[in-house]
């Protein structure tokens, strides 16, 4: 079958942006349902680790690929495409301001991912002197957050590198937040997640600086049991870490090429930005670089009823979408987009 | 010797006849290099960015 004959795979990214509090992914790889609905209505699907992160919890599927928030802003953008891999190689950089407990239970989430997964993990390295995480709040609502020792995130990548890291896992120490209204509010399934914005920013630094895929788990103490939790939060209080899902996602994202490094166009097996074919997000959350980008493109955009903190709708940007209630909707658009129905074909009246 | 700093920023543009995303891309670049961004209001002509940005400080 042709690449691009009716029927054939489709492209799609979806995007659910971190930390704006989506209703449906905005919690602990409560993205994973629909991503995986997705990859089924397209056949190929790329998105960022947040979707697919619930800690100790995540699948594998091969017509998902794993690319960080800023690699996926980039590929939108066509300076960067995706390579599919067998595996990758993935360094683990640790945070020199782990406790030595949680140092040693992340290291053995990476001996069971290589005992029990098969996958490649290693080198390690722990950097010179603590990261020092801040989480912060936009002004929106959205969560931000601050690394406030970028020199030695960055460092510490360049060594993996160079000991053969084909792929980063990073794991911060996070401040521990036990009984503030912003944590309980998010167990109870009504907040949005704090560690969200520091952790993208530490992803992006590692991306833009290394060119490699990257993800990032943050550590923390473990919390007192809470009966009411809510069903979206319970992947990320299974275990002691969310490092599992990371090396996980990792073990198979695409490598990054750089369409303007000498041959980079021209690797054969390139997944690359003109072959998308459809990009899924939330509707309130259509201001993002990687919406944007296929929207100038005149790539279909599935605009999704997902409620959050935002509010910067198709309307509101002047852009021309396909809406859609739910996600089971938006794959119903990918199913027709992907058989090269017109859209307006199923609509009464037709638009 | 330079030192990489974060610094966030917020800013109101207004739209033009340039597309949104490189009516940002350019008001950032004022800034730094843009690390993450994005649109978080928009009312009529204007929208809201709010974005990290990474500044090169000169030691």
């Amino acid at each position: 079958m042709s690449l691009l004959s009716a029927g054939s795979p489709l492209p799609t990214l979806l995007l659910i942006p971190t930390g704006i509090g989506c209703e449906l992914g905005g919690y602990a790889g409560d993205g994973l349902p629909a991503a995986r609905l997705l990859a089924a209505a397209a056949g190929c699907l790329i998105t960022h680790p947040n979707v697919m992160n619930a800690a100790s919890l995540y699948w594998s599927d091969p017509r998902i690929h794993y690319v960080e928030g800023l690699a996926l802003d980039r590929f939108a953008a066509g300076s960067l495409a995706l390579r599919p891999v067998r595996s990758q190689r993935v360094g683990l950089l640790l945070d020199g301001g782990l406790e030595d407990d949680l140092r040693l239970r992340h290291l053995q989430v990476a001996d069971g991912c290589c005992a029990s997964l098969g996958l490649d993990i290693g080198p390690m390295v722990t950097t010179d002197v603590p990261l020092d995480v801040t989480l912060e709040r936009g002004p929106s609502g959205s969560s931000w957050g601050r690394v406030g020792r970028v020199d030695a995130l960055l460092r510490s990548g360049e060594k993996l590198k160079q000991a053969g890291a084909t792929a980063i896992a990073v794991v911060a120490r996070f401040p521990d937040d036990p009984g503030s209204d912003a944590l309980e509010a998010y167990r109870q399934g009504s907040g949005v997640v704090a560690l969200a914005g520091a952790e993208a920013v530490i992803s992006h630094l590692l991306t833009d600086h290394l060119g490699l895929p990257c993800a990032h788990a943050p550590a923390m103490g473990t919390l007192p049991l809470n009966p009411d939790l809510d069903p979206r939060a319970a992947g990320e209080e299974l275990g002691f870490t969310f490092l599992a899902c990371v090396l996980v996602g990792l073990s198979r994202a695409p490598d990054l090429i750089e369409i303007s490094s000498p041959g980079g166009d021209a690797m054969p097996g390139l997944l690359r930005s003109d072959q998308i074919g459809a990009v899924v997000a939330p509707e309130g959350a259509l201001g993002g670089a990687a919406v944007l980008a296929c929207a100038e493109r005149r790539i279909p955009v599935i605009a999704v009823r997902n409620p959050c903190v935002l509010n910067v709708t198709a309307e509101a940007l002047g852009l021309r979408v396909l809406s859609a209630q739910n996600y089971a909707e938006a794959a119903g658009w990918l199913l027709a987009l992907r058989e090269g129905l017109a859209p307006r074909a199923l609509l009464r009246p037709m638009g | 010797m330079s030192r990489i700093r974060l610094q966030t920023v917020q800013l109101q543009l207004q739209r033009n006849h340039a597309s949104l995303r490189s009516t940002v891309l350019q008001a950032l670049q004022d800034h730094g290099r843009p690390l993450r961004w994005a649109i978080t209001a928009a009312q009529g002509t204007v929208i809201t960015v709010e974005a990290v940005v990474i500044a090169e400080e000169v030691m």
